[in-house]
């Protein structure tokens, strides 16, 4: 899921940092000192539960739960992700300072996405099953959006990117089951019980 | 990831240490976007050589070294793969492997990996609490700062928490595998995680109403930029100017 | 005169039994108080309502002869009086030592060479010297406790609350937060299960058991 430095063409890499910069921003501002702790908090959780090993065959698989991380955090998940990031970076060399936005931007934006598609149905829903549904939508949707932004990030970029960036979207059609599963298990568990995280105002946030 | 990843050599002897983390942060910036758009093999190369002289300076172990380059390196052997395939002579049925673009994979990797050493030597080097301060002194978003320390401060807390949490499955005879039943294990162990740092964060608010918070934040740190942070980037400057009126000349 | 009173105080969590049911009971001048009570028996929510950051559904709060209702004059009472968290992760909040005691001086509004004698003051006379560099997470619950500490000292507040403050300690830590503790002038309300603990440092005991 993270691109390398280098790699992608300047106009690609500009225009992605200046889109993640303004998702940062958006979010930043959404976030009032009263929810601070909040979205700081929760977004150090996604940072540690993003290092939770899945074995598949012989590999270990990261999860990468931004559709998750959209559902809870809003827009707050832009500067949630940029910060994971810039640890990941120093910590295990994914990506370094110039790829730190435009990864931002492949995995934030999708997380959004998914928070405006799905969380108002989240809310209002009434059935088990069906929330389950929801954050398994959500969680594909992280992953495919993810991906399909990758994809485009590289096929910009140049030609001769093609076969890379396809071999790059079909890889990551394993992870997207996982995460959706993952997150629709995740999305219905706090559904049921502590729907209060999911609302607009939220309770501890109201103190 | 093992505790000994987390407390890398921030207290090593490394030379690096010796200036201010705003001198490495802005010389790493100026640095990545001189790399990023250098186009000629040599003067690339001549930037490798110096960020491998950085990185010895810094102080890093081989052993620290190679599990930060792991991932470049694998990205790496995917390109020497997946490249040649666009080539034009390149047809699926003969699978003949084409040499035409491997310099086009070797210039892009050496790209990378100049820009990530430049990254782990420069900042990655610096101690996570004095980076989220020298970030302040840049400038940043004061709360994107504040939330990057929260994330350093909770860090170590959480993965304990996690791992309680996920000795205590193991113990209810949990396997980690991709079974339906395991996945929906990891679900829920995500979602207790998440209701778990809400309820933290509730008692953290109320630890920062109770010495009077009202949404600003101050540092008590301070650092000083000395003589020798300027004749580091002093340096620096001449030959980033240098290499990119070489990269300018036909 | 009393500095706290507490009048008929009722309280229920949400989708849970009530925690208060008609609790009262006050602080005077110059006592030292403790709350004893089993797991549950609301020790930290009480601290938590007299802080106002829980909402009784009855009742009322007194701190220093006025009836406080508002989040303004909460925020007041916060100023004079400090809270001693019962988990020192929930406390400590900040990177280092040094922001830690630094944040509620500079919250107050002091100047900046106003709250680097604070905190050098502060951290000294809990023996604590040159640990304002010191990164928290590194810390040992002993030293969590004691920063904690330092860092509610720091706001200079008339009355403590303590919440557990020997909770999760070894013998010596224990015994050290003690002395600290008995050589302050503040006036305290000292929630513990430890009974000997109480003995040196209260001079009555409110059991809430029996009082909800």
């Amino acid at each position: 899921m993270h691109i390398a430095d280098g790699v992608v063409s300047m106009p690609v890499l500009v225009t992605g940092t200046l889109f993640a910069g303004v998702g940062v921003a958006a979010g930043l501002r959404a976030i009032t000192p009263e929810r601070l702790p909040a979205a700081a908090l929760v977004s150090a959780m996604f940072f540690v539960a993003s290092l939770i090993h899945v074995p598949i065959g012989p590999a270990k698989l990261h999860l990468v739960l931004n559709g998750l991380a959209g559902l809870i955090l809003g827009s707050a998940v832009f500067p949630a992700i940029l910060i994971a990031l810039l640890l990941q970076a120093f910590m295990f060399g994914y990506g370094g300072l110039s790829v730190l936005g435009l990864n931002t931007l492949i995995m934030a934006l999708p997380g959004y996405f998914g928070y405006v598609l799905f969380i108002h149905q989240l809310r209002k829903t009434e059935r088990r099953s069906k929330a389950l549904l929801i954050g398994f939508s959500a969680g594909a949707c992280g992953i495919f959006v993810a991906s399909l932004l990758l994809f485009s990030a590289l096929v910009l970029s140049g030609e001769r990117y093609n076969v890379l960036a396809s071999a790059l979207f079909v890889s990551h059609l394993p992870l997207l089951l996982i995460e959706a599963l993952v997150t629709g298990v995740a999305a219905r568990f706090l559904w049921q019980i502590k729907p209060e995280i999911l609302m607009e105002s939220r309770p501890h946030e109201t103190v | 990831m093992r505790p000994s990843d987390w407390a890398y050599p921030y207290d090593s002897s490394g030379l690096l240490q010796w200036f201010d983390p705003r001198t490495r942060i802005i010389s790493a910036v100026v640095l990545t976007l001189t790399a990023l758009i250098i186009e000629k093999p040599q003067l690339l190369l001549a930037l490798m050589i110096s960020a491998t002289v950085l990185i010895v300076l810094s102080g890093l172990s081989i052993r620290q070294l190679l599990y930060r380059m792991s991932a470049i390196i694998i990205f790496f052997v995917l390109l020497l793969i997946f490249l040649p395939m666009t080539a034009p002579d390149f047809t699926m049925r003969s699978l003949q492997y084409t040499t035409a673009l491997i310099p086009e994979a070797l210039r892009i990797g050496l790209k990378a990996s100049t820009v990530m050493l430049f990254a782990i030597g420069l900042v990655g080097t610096i101690e996570p609490v004095s980076l989220g301060h020298a970030m302040t002194h840049l400038r940043m978003p004061e709360k994107l700062v504040q939330m990057y320390l929260f994330t350093i401060r909770y860090f170590d807390i959480f993965r304990r928490e996690m791992q309680l949490l996920h000795t205590a499955m193991l113990a209810r005879g949990f396997r980690p595998s991709l079974r339906i039943c395991a996945i929906r294990s990891y679900g829920q162990l995500i979602g207790m995680l998440i209701i778990r740092s809400l309820d933290r964060s509730e008692r953290v608010l109320f630890a920062m109403k109770c010495r009077g918070y009202h949404g600003k934040f101050y540092l008590f740190h301070h650092f000083h930029f000395h003589r020798r942070d300027a004749v580091f980037m002093t340096l620096v400057m001449c030959a980033v100017t240098g290499i990119i009126i070489l990269e300018m000349k036909p | 005169m009393n500095v706290l009173t507490v009048h008929d105080l009722y309280f229920h969590y949400r989708h849970s039994n009530p925690v208060f049911q008609g609790l009262s009971f006050e602080l005077k001048d110059n006592e030292r108080v403790g709350l004893t009570g089993s797991n549950g028996s609301g020790k930290s929510t009480l601290f938590q309502i007299l802080m106002g950051f829980r909402k009784p559904d009855r009742g009322t709060i007194n701190w220093y002869g006025s009836e406080i209702t508002t989040e303004s004059m909460f925020a007041e009472v916060r100023r004079k009086v400090g809270l001693l968290f019962q988990q020192p992760d929930d406390q400590l909040f900040c990177a280092t030592v040094g922001d830690e005691v630094a944040f509620g001086p500079f919250n107050l509004g002091l100047s900046r060479s106003e709250v680097l004698h604070i905190v050098e003051e502060t951290l000294a006379s809990l023996n604590l010297q040159g640990y304002a560099d010191r990164i928290t997470y590194h810390l040992s619950e002993g030293e969590k406790r004691l920063v904690s500490l330092a860092a509610v000292l720091a706001m200079k507040p008339d009355v403590l609350l303590l919440d557990e403050p020997t909770n999760g300690l070894d013998e010596r830590s224990k015994e050290l937060i003690t002395q600290h503790l008995a050589q302050l002038p503040q006036m305290m309300l000292i929630a513990s299960h430890d009974q000997s603990f109480l003995e040196k440092l209260t001079n009555r005991r409110i059991d809430l058991n029996h009082r909800t």
